[in-house]
C-alpha cells in the first residue's frame, strides 16, 4: 500500500505506545513539567480550537473559564474542606455555568466583536479573582491544594497523575472528534461558513452558538480542574492576560483547524518556554518569532505543516499519478494535484 | 460524504492580520522586557554536575514588571560568586539563571526546571512575595537541596510552616519596617496615621511590621486603604482620607508611589508621607517636579541604606560599581538580599568543602549555625532559618547639587523576625492581613 496510508495508520498507534510508555524512560521533569502541562493546557487549547476551528468563534475567554474550575476547586476542597468530588463537580459546573452567562453576552457577534468582549469577560474574571477578598484571596490567590488519593490511586504521584491526565486528555480529544461528525457538530461548521444560509435552513443559529461555547467551558474546566492540582494552587495570575494569549498562541502554533494541533501546540510551547530559556534571557522572543514564522507562512500550524510534508513524501515515492490516490486529509487544493504543493498553496486556500 | 473531509477552516484575513499584529506586539514587549546582561556566558546547557563543579541555580524576574529589578538580582550573586575566585577548592562555581514573572506558578516551575532538570545543587531565589510562598512548598518536595531565598520578603515563607531547607539569609518585609514605628512616633511626632498599602502578602507583611512598633508606642491608625497594584487613580483614595491625621503610611511600589505621591500634591494634600520600604526609593526619588518638595523629610526603613558610611558597605558599592558599570548608580536591596544569600551558600560550601553528599546533609548543617559579616552587618539564622540583622532607618533628604537621597538616621541591630516579641506571643497575633493589625 501506500506509504503514506500505512504512515497514517501506523501514528496513532506510534503516538500511543509513545505515550503510554513515556514514564518509562523519560525523567520526573519531563514527565511532570513537560508531559503533565502540556496535556492540560492542550485540554484548554482544545476547547478553543473547537470554537475557534469549528464553530468561528476565537474566544479569548476559555482560560478565565479554567481558572473558574480551578478556583471553584480550590474554594471548595482549601478554604470549605469539601472532599475532592464535590469540588470537581462543583468546578466544573461553575465553568460550564459561566459559559453558559458569557455565551448569552457574546455569541450574537462576530469576529472581532465577538473576541473583545471574550476578552472583556476573561478580563472580568482576572479583576474579580484580583480583588475579592471573601473568596478568592486576592493577590495571593488559594495555596495548598493537592491531587486526591481515589481508593489505590494516589494521584500526588508524578507517574500516576500523568496516566490520569493522559487518559482524561485522550477521552476530550476523541469526544471531540465524535462531536463535531454528529448533525450538531456538522450544523455548526456550516454556522461558521454561512451563518445567514443556515438560518434560513431552519436553524437556530445563537442556540448553537450558545450550546458550543457552553461545552467548550465544560472542556476549559477540566482543564482547569487539572491545572489547579498540577499547579498546587490559583491565583490571579493563572488567569492574566499572558497566560490568556498564551493558550490562543498554542492554538495556533499547533494548528487552529486540527484537535490535534492544540496538543501539538501545547508540546511545543511548553518545550520552548522551558528550554529557550536556558539559551537566552530573550525566550518570549523566541515564542513571538516562532508564532510569527506559523502565522505567515503555516497558517494550519505545525500539524498542517506535517500533513504537507507527508503528503510531499507520499507523492515522491509513490509517483505523480498515484499520489492522487490517498485521500488528501486537509487540504482539497493541493490534493487536485496537478503541482506539487508547496507553502503558498496553504495560504491560498482560505481566499 | 466523508465527514472527516469537511474540517477546512475559513481563514478570516482580519483574524490573520491579527496574529500578525500580536506576533509583533509579543516581539516588541520581549525586546522591551529584558535589560542586558553584562558578563554573560553564565548559563549552560549541559545537564548533571560534574565532579569538578557545583552548579548554583538563580531563580529571579528577568520579564516582567520586575526585569530590572531581577537584572539587579543577579548581579548580587555574582558579585558573590567572584568574590570567591568562582571556585570552592577545586570545584568550578556555575551559575544556571531561570526566569519568572512573579506570578508563584511560574516561580514554581521555574525552580522545578532548575532542580529537576538542570540538575542545579543549590537555588537562590525568587524575588517577590508570593513567588516565595511557592517556592517554599516546592522545596518540602525535595528535602535532599539546599533552597535560599532571593530578596522574596513575605514573613510567612519562615515563620509559619517553613521548609526545613529553606533558608533565609535576607530579612523579610515586617523585619525592614523595624525602627520606623518608633521613628516617627518619638521623633517626628506622629500620633495619629491612616495607611495607604497595595493589596497583597508583601505589603501586609510591611503594614503589620509598621504597626507593631507604631500601636505598641500609642500611635493610632485610623484608617486602611488596599488598593490593587498597577493602580493609577487615587482620587477616590484621596478624597475619603481623614483630615484629622497627622501622616499617611503609604507602601506602594515603583510607578504607583509615584501616581499616588503626584496626585496627593496636586489635591493639595496637606497631611505627611511616611515610606514603605519601596515607597521612596532610588525609582521615585529620582522624579522630578512638585513631588520634590513633598518626599523631604519622609521615613523610611528597609534593609539597606545608600549612603551607609561603613566602610563594609561602601567596599560593596564601589565593587558593585566597577563590575557592573551599566548597574544602577547604587546596589538595590534586590542585589544586596541575593549577594548576602548567595555568599551564605558559598562559604558553606567553603566549610564542607564542596562535600554535598547524603543529601546535602554537611551544607545543611554548617548553614544552619553560620554567622558571617555582610556589607550592612553581622547576620545569623533563628530556629527557622530566617535571618537575624540590622535594619536601617532613613530619611529622604537632599544633597548639595540637589538631588535626592535617603540619609540614614539610625541603624536598629540584630533585628530578629518577630521584632524582639517573643515568638509565642507574636504567633497569637495571627498572620498580618488587612485587618490584622488593628489600633484605630
Amino acid at each position: 500500500m501506500m506509504p503514506a496510508r500505512m504512515l497514517r495508520l501506523a501514528l496513532p498507534i506510534i503516538i500511543a505506545l509513545f505515550l503510554l510508555a513515556f514514564p518509562l524512560f523519560a525523567s520526573v521533569f519531563f514527565v511532570v513539567q513537560i508531559g503533565i502541562q502540556s496535556l492540560f493546557l492542550g485540554i484548554v487549547a482544545l476547547s478553543l480550537v473547537f470554537l475557534a476551528g469549528y464553530g468561528g468563534m476565537v474566544s479569548l475567554a476559555q482560560v478565565a473559564l479554567y481558572g473558574a474550575a480551578g478556583y471553584v476547586l480550590a474554594i471548595l476542597t482549601i478554604t470549605y474542606n469539601q472532599p475532592w468530588y464535590v469540588g470537581v463537580v462543583a468546578g466544573l459546573a461553575g465553568s460550564t455555568l459561566l459559559a453558559v452567562i458569557f455565551a448569552l453576552i457574546s455569541v450574537r457577534t462576530q469576529g472581532i466583536y465577538f473576541l473583545m468582549i471574550t476578552l472583556a469577560e476573561a478580563m472580568f474574571v482576572f479583576y474579580y479573582a484580583d480583588q475579592d477578598r471573601i473568596f478568592t484571596n486576592g493577590h495571593t490567590g488559594i495555596n495548598g491544594v493537592t491531587p486526591p488519593a481515589v481508593g489505590p490511586l494516589v494521584l500526588a504521584d508524578p507517574t500516576t497523575f500523568y496516566y490520569m491526565v493522559l487518559i482524561v486528555a485522550v477521552l476530550t480529544y476523541l469526544g471531540m472528534r465524535y462531536l463535531v461528525r454528529t448533525p450538531f457538530g456538522l450544523a455548526l461548521q456550516g454556522i461558521r461558513d454561512n451563518p445567514q444560509r443556515m438560518q434560513s435552513l431552519g436553524f437556530n443559529v445563537p442556540a448553537h452558538r450558545i450550546a458550543a461555547f457552553t461545552l467548550a467551558g465544560f472542556i476549559a474546566g477540566i482543564g482547569g480542574v487539572l491545572g489547579v492540582w498540577y499547579n498546587g494552587a490559583i491565583s490571579p495570575g493563572s488567569i492574566d492576560l499572558t497566560r490568556t494569549i498564551n493558550v490562543l498562541v498554542i492554538a495556533v502554533l499547533g494548528g487552529l483547524s486540527y484537535f490535534e494541533g492544540a496538543f501539538v501546540g501545547a508540546v511545543f510551547f511548553t518545550l520552548i518556554t522551558n528550554f529557550a530559556s536556558s539559551f537566552t534571557d530573550r525566550f518570549n522572543t523566541v515564542i513571538g518569532l516562532a508564532f510569527l514564522l506559523v502565522a505567515l507562512f503555516f497558517p494550519d500550524g505545525l500539524i498542517g505543516l506535517s500533513r504537507r510534508i507527508i503528503q510531499l513524501t507520499s507523492r515522491t515515492t509513490s509517483g505523480r499519478g498515484k499520489g492522487m490516490a490517498p485521500p488528501a486529509p486537509s487540504s482539497p487544493v493541493s490534493a487536485s494535484g496537478d503541482s506539487a504543493p508547496t507553502a503558498s498553496g496553504a495560504g491560498a486556500e482560505g481566499k | 460524504m466523508k465527514h472527516s473531509n469537511t474540517r477546512i477552516v475559513r481563514q478570516v484575513d482580519w483574524f490573520r492580520s491579527l496574529m500578525l499584529f500580536m506576533g509583533m506586539i509579543a516581539l516588541l514587549t520581549a525586546c522591551g522586557g529584558g535589560a542586558p546582561t553584562s558578563g554573560g556566558g553564565l548559563n549552560t546547557g549541559s545537564n548533571g554536575s560534574s565532579a569538578n563543579e557545583i552548579k548554583i541555580g538563580v531563580l529571579a524576574t528577568f520579564t516582567g514588571a520586575f526585569a530590572v529589578d531581577g537584572q539587579d538580582a543577579l548581579r548580587g550573586v555574582k558579585m558573590a560568586v567572584a568574590e570567591f575566585g568562582g571556585k570552592i577548592g577545586n570545584k568550578k562555581i556555575v551559575l544556571v539563571t531561570e526566569s519568572s514573572d512573579a506570578t508563584p506558578a511560574v516561580a514554581r516551575d521555574a525552580a522545578r526546571k532548575l532542580i529537576e532538570q538542570d540538575n542545579v545543587d543549590i537555588l537562590v531565589g525568587p524575588l517577590s512575595g508570593d513567588e516565595g510562598l511557592a517556592v517554599r512548598d516546592y522545596a518540602k518536595t525535595k528535602p535532599n537541596k539546599v533552597f535560599l531565598n532571593g530578596s522574596s520578603g513575605a514573613q510567612d515563607t519562615t515563620l509559619r510552616n517553613p521548609a526545613p531547607n529553606f533558608y533565609r539569609f535576607s530579612t523579610d518585609g515586617t523585619q525592614w519596617m523595624a525602627g520606623l514605628g518608633d521613628y516617627v512616633y518619638q521623633t517626628q511626632g506622629y500620633k495619629r496615621v491612616a495607611v495607604l498599602a497595595e493589596d497583597y502578602s508583601f505589603p501586609y507583611s510591611q503594614v503589620g511590621g509598621f504597626m507593631t512598633e507604631f500601636c505598641r508606642d500609642g500611635g493610632h491608625v485610623v484608617k486602611k486603604f488596599w488598593v490593587p497594584i498597577g493602580t493609577t487613580d487615587y482620587s477616590s483614595v484621596v478624597s475619603s482620607m481623614p483630615t484629622n491625621i497627622d501622616a499617611i503610611y503609604v507602601a506602594l511600589g515603583g510607578s504607583d508611589s509615584i501616581n499616588f505621591l503626584k496626585q496627593y500634591v496636586q489635591f493639595g494634600g496637606k497631611a505627611k508621607i511616611i515610606g514603605g520600604t519601596v515607597t521612596v526609593d532610588q525609582t521615585v526619588l529620582s522624579t522630578k517636579g512638585t513631588l520634590y518638595q513633598h518626599v523631604l523629610g519622609v521615613a523610611s526603613s528597609g534593609p539597606i541604606a545608600d549612603n551607609n558610611p561603613d566602610p563594609a558597605w561602601q567596599k560593596f558599592v564601589q565593587q558593585y560599581k566597577s563590575m557592573f558599570p551599566d548597574g544602577f548608580p547604587s546596589p538595590s536591596l534586590f542585589a544586596h538580599a541575593y549577594y548576602v544569600n548567595a555568599k551564605a551558600a558559598l562559604l558553606g560550601l567553603q566549610k564542607v568543602n564542596g562535600d554535598l553528599s547524603n543529601g546535602e546533609a554537611k551544607l545543611k548543617q554548617v548553614l544552619s549555625t553560620l554567622q558571617f559579616d555582610t556589607p550592612t552587618g553581622p547576620v545569623r539564622l533563628d530556629h527557622n532559618r530566617n535571618a537575624i540583622a540590622n535594619i536601617f532607618v532613613t530619611v529622604v533628604d537632599k544633597k548639595p547639587d540637589g538631588t535626592l537621597y535617603n540619609k540614614l538616621v539610625k541603624v536598629v541591630t540584630n533585628v530578629n523576625q518577630t521584632l524582639g516579641i517573643p515568638e509565642d506571643q507574636y504567633l497569637k497575633m495571627g498572620p498580618f492581613s488587612r485587618d490584622n493589625p488593628s489600633c484605630p
